[in-house]
């Protein structure tokens, strides 16, 4: 959500147009003026009026509170309206913003119907409130990221002080061999020393030897501690979002969550592990042998790091470009696979089209865009390295030549030349990895933003302290409930109902009208934004959660499944369920016969999300699971809508045999599945229109009549339509 | 109704009630409940794998007669009779050695040594293995014949063929 600015402009801009005793309630900003031009302009609310103003023209435009009727949001293609509809029955286009303001706009409609339409009082607390939400959606700062990512190495400090003192070690000796080349080189060659020769050959052999060993180690226990942080990450972030609130999952969709815990987590661990590590050994690397070279000889080690700002600017202009060339690379590769997504499993309709010559057309032309991304990617990389290889070659040319010189006058040694080479070729190692972190480093930071807002957002249902664990005995009471999924945005607008125990009430409406949204506040998953449900008598947000949810069951319109035999799907909400219980709820359920013709009965596999089974038989195994949890309060939300009708049938029975002595819900498309309820609750647009019995509603003549008018109809003509084929 | 009701309707016999003979002329079993008799009668393990020992009896048709949750409970006679039978409605061969797994083309043949012989099969993708939560593992091969694993039984090169399929 944008946040939107409350402290600017200054309030003394919009101050010398209020009256006296009127102040100043909401102020929200829009992106777009009168004119429709992009430019700011303001919609204050104050306790009086509602105004705009427009900073750049000045222009004001006034309406009294008590004159208006009527708040309207309009939304369109790229921007948006709010009109008023005032007394005398004006239509008014009070402001106008792009999409990017909506939210804030419906809000501030929701706000001036509040105030001017309802006439409800706004507090000083509300407008608090406002700013709270506001702030909470402010992002993290990068340095706090990076702070709060050190963190996580903390439990194994130990670990990463072994692995910095291995890696300071290994640098050490990666100093050593040059110099031991001079020795070698002006001591040993120079005079003739076999006994030097043969020494510093095997001190070269044990340097080496031992650097192995540390390069093995550093390694392992990098590995090692990069493992053991990310298993903790992964672990913390799995058991937050299992208890994340529904309203949480909605909003990130599960795709994003997955990508959090695996993709993000792994790139954080790179951070953590190599990247750090990396990053430190390259400086101290490039430190030490800056040192070597410089008490060496000043002068010619200004000549051999000559280079290396232009090795270390082409890689990093390198790494820049390849991002944007290799994403476009990959972009055209992922379009050409959607398209083979696309066409082959869908081969009978483009068969039946016969437009196969269609497809091919498509596929060639996106696969030269492939191989004019990849030959981009090559032109890259060929127009950067060579000329860096020149570059360094040169460099040592220049060294040999300058050095050349000096060791010609005796000045220094052949073999400080010697060493002097091989250190600034070193050089360039860590040059290369310092310039290539950079940009992991930014996804590494941006990973971790990620994963600190879900680790820090709080779940929107909590238990308070004083939650009691009791026995539902089945009564529900809504009373004046709102809510939405977005702020202000309503999907149930006051909406009052009763169910007695055992009673059976059916729901019905057009889709969208909010009845499945009923039955996820009934269960917690979201808290009402005004009102409040009871059962028993006790508003749910004093009861345990567990209880809450022990206590009602659920059938869902499209069941979930989880990969797992039968039997474990049955028992899914009991432990240790005894195995004649798991009979006896799959023959409540009518699943029994099903299950046994398995040769595997209850034992069968029922792969991945319950893929091996049909629509109907996951409804019932759905149903069983309900059974064997023996719950007081029944929701079943469109249990029947997406099977055939002899299945469907047999649904019905197995519903009828759950639903005995329970209250229970019913939320139905198929009118003709709640005919027989005590209570049929008809909603529309989030608001309750009807109450009543099936024969009372269709004496009524209103919305539940013309829906089994719709419905009975459909019927008919199906009927006739069969007559007529046959 | 509440589950309690359900359970009600199970038909669940009390093991010491219940008398099972092998009628060999009829390739069936012959089960007394209470004194009454049932002829023609086949068990049926709606648990094959996590609770072996729960039979329910039926009729030939697949009408169900009574079901028995241990049928280690039964009298040794009858335990006998009721294992012959089992012996041959769920061949389930248990192996004990893995000769050889070749993966071929999205198939993994298998060369085994079970306690019912010498044999081959082949299971197609990742579902035909399924692993019980007690450990042991299950095989479904491409034509439904069912085997069964104890890793703990295997020995060590069989093991180290068997974890590169799982």
């Amino acid at each position: 959500m944008e946040k939107a600015e409350l402290d600017e402009p200054p309030d003394s801009q919009i101050e010398r147009f209020l009256d006296k005793g009127e102040s100043i309630l909401f102020k929200f900003k829009s992106d777009l003026k009168e004119d429709g031009t992009f430019g700011e302009r303001l919609l204050v609310i104050t306790n009086k009026r509602v105004l705009t103003y427009t900073p750049s023209t000045d222009h004001l435009e006034s309406y009294e509170i008590d004159k208006i009727r009527e708040i309207k949001v309009f939304d369109y293609l790229g921007n948006g309206e709010l009109e008023l509809e005032l007394i005398d029955g004006r239509a008014i286009s009070l402001i106008r913003f792009t999409r990017v303001k909506t939210a804030d706009f419906r809000k501030a409609a929701t706000l001036i119907e509040e105030i001017a339409v309802k006439g409800i009082r706004i507090e000083e607390t509300a407008v608090k409130e406002l700013e709270a939400e506001q702030e909470k959606y402010g992002k993290l700062a990068k340095r706090y990221v990076m702070v709060k990512l050190l963190k996580f190495l903390k439990p194994c400090w130990h670990l990463g002080v072994a692995t910095f003192i291995l890696s300071l070690l290994a640098v050490g000796l990666g100093l050593v061999p040059p110099y031991l080349m001079k020795i070698l080189i002006d001591e040993a060659l120079g005079q003739n020393n076999v006994q030097l020769l043969i020494q510093s050959s095997l001190c070269l052999i044990g340097v080496y030897f031992f650097a192995m060993v540390v390069g093995v180690a550093r390694r392992y226990l990098l590995a090692y501690m990069g493992e053991k942080i990310i298993y903790a990450i992964r672990t913390q972030l799995f058991e937050h979002v299992q208890r994340l609130s529904l309203g949480f999952h909605d909003k990130y969709g599960s795709g994003r969550l997955i990508s959090r815990i695996t993709d993000d987590t792994s790139r954080i661990n790179w951070f953590l592990t190599w990247g750090v590590q990396s990053f430190i050994i390259s400086i101290l690397q490039m430190v030490g042998i800056g040192m070597v070279v410089f008490t060496m000889n000043p002068s010619l080690a200004l000549f051999a790091l000559l280079p290396v700002p232009f090795v270390f600017l082409g890689i990093t202009y390198f790494r820049k470009k390849a991002g944007r060339v290799y994403h476009k690379a990959w972009r055209r590769w992922a379009d050409l696979s959607s398209l083979l997504v696309d066409t082959i499993p869908g081969i009978i309709v483009v068969k039946a089209f016969s437009q196969e010559e269609k497809h091919i057309k498509r596929f060639t032309s996106l696969l030269s865009e492939v191989v004019r991304a990849n030959l981009e990617t090559v032109k890259l990389r060929l127009e950067i390295f060579p000329l860096l290889g020149f570059v360094t070659s040169v460099g040592s040319v220049l060294i040999w030549w300058l050095g050349g010189l000096k060791v010609v006058s005796g000045e220094i040694t052949l073999g400080m030349l010697t060493a002097f080479v091989s250190y600034m070729w070193q050089f360039y190692g860590p040059v290369n990895t310092i310039s290539t972190l950079i940009e992991p480093l930014q996804t590494a930071i941006t990973s971790g933003e990620r994963i600190f807002e879900l680790l820090e957002s709080k779940p929107e249902v909590e238990e308070g302290n004083d939650a009691v664990d009791f026995e539902i005995e089945g009564h529900i009471k809504f009373e004046n409930v709102y809510f939405g999924y977005e702020p202000y945005v309503y999907v149930l607008q006051g909406v009052n109902f009763e169910v007695k125990p055992g009673e059976v009430v059916g729901i019905v409406g057009p889709s969208g009208s909010g009845k499945t949204t009923l039955t996820k506040l009934l269960l917690r998953f979201y808290n009402p934004d005004k009102g409040r449900i009871l059962i028993d008598g006790v508003d749910i947000r004093r009861i345990k959660l567990n209880s809450l949810r022990r206590q009602i069951g659920i059938v869902l319109q499209d069941p979930v499944l989880f990969s797992g035999t039968i039997a474990e799907n049955i028992s899914y909400g009991v432990m240790n369920a005894e195995p004649e219980e798991i009979i006896a709820a799959a023959k409540a359920a009518h699943a029994h016969d099903f299950i046994m013709k398995f040769p595997t009965a209850y034992d069968t596999y029922v792969g991945e999300r319950g893929s091996r089974l049909s629509g109907g038989e996951r409804q019932r195994i759905a149903i069983a699971r309900v059974i064997l949890t023996n719950p007081r309060i029944l929701v079943l939300d469109e249990a029947t809508s997406s099977v055939d009708t002899i299945t469907e049938r047999q649904i019905q029975a197995a519903l009828n045999n759950l639903v005995k002595g329970r209250t229970t819900i019913v939320i139905a498309h198929r009118l003709s599945t709640i005919k027989n309820a005590d209570k049929i609750i008809v909603i529309n647009r989030g608001q309750i229109v009807e109450v009543g019995k099936h024969e009372e509603l269709l004496a009524r003549n209103g919305l539940y009549k013309r829906l089994w008018q719709a419905q009975f109809e459909e019927k008919e003509r199906a009927k006739r339509e069969k007559i007529q084929l046959a | 109704m509440s589950l309690k009701d359900f359970l009600k309707q199970l038909n669940l016999a009390d093991p010491s009630k219940v008398k099972v003979r092998y009628n060999e002329r009829r390739n069936s079993l012959q089960v007394s409940i209470d004194g009454i008799v049932y002829y023609d009668i086949i068990p049926r393990r709606p648990f094959p794998f996590s609770r072996p020992h729960f039979i329910i009896f039926t009729t030939k048709e697949g009408e169900e007669i009574c079901m028995v949750k241990d049928y280690r409970k039964l009298d040794k006679k009858s335990k006998g009779n009721l294992e012959r039978i089992l012996e041959k409605i769920y061949f389930v061969p248990r192996i004990t050695k893995i000769k050889k797994i070749k993966y071929y083309r999205g198939e993994h043949h298998w060369e085994v040594s079970t306690n019912k012989g010498e044999c081959s099969f082949i299971t197609r993708g990742r579902s035909s293995i399924s692993r019980l939560p007690d450990g042991r593992i299950v095989l479904q091969d491409v034509h439904d014949n069912v085997y069964e694993i104890r890793p703990w039984e295997l020995d060590k090169k069989s093991l180290e063929k068997l974890e590169l399929v799982l």
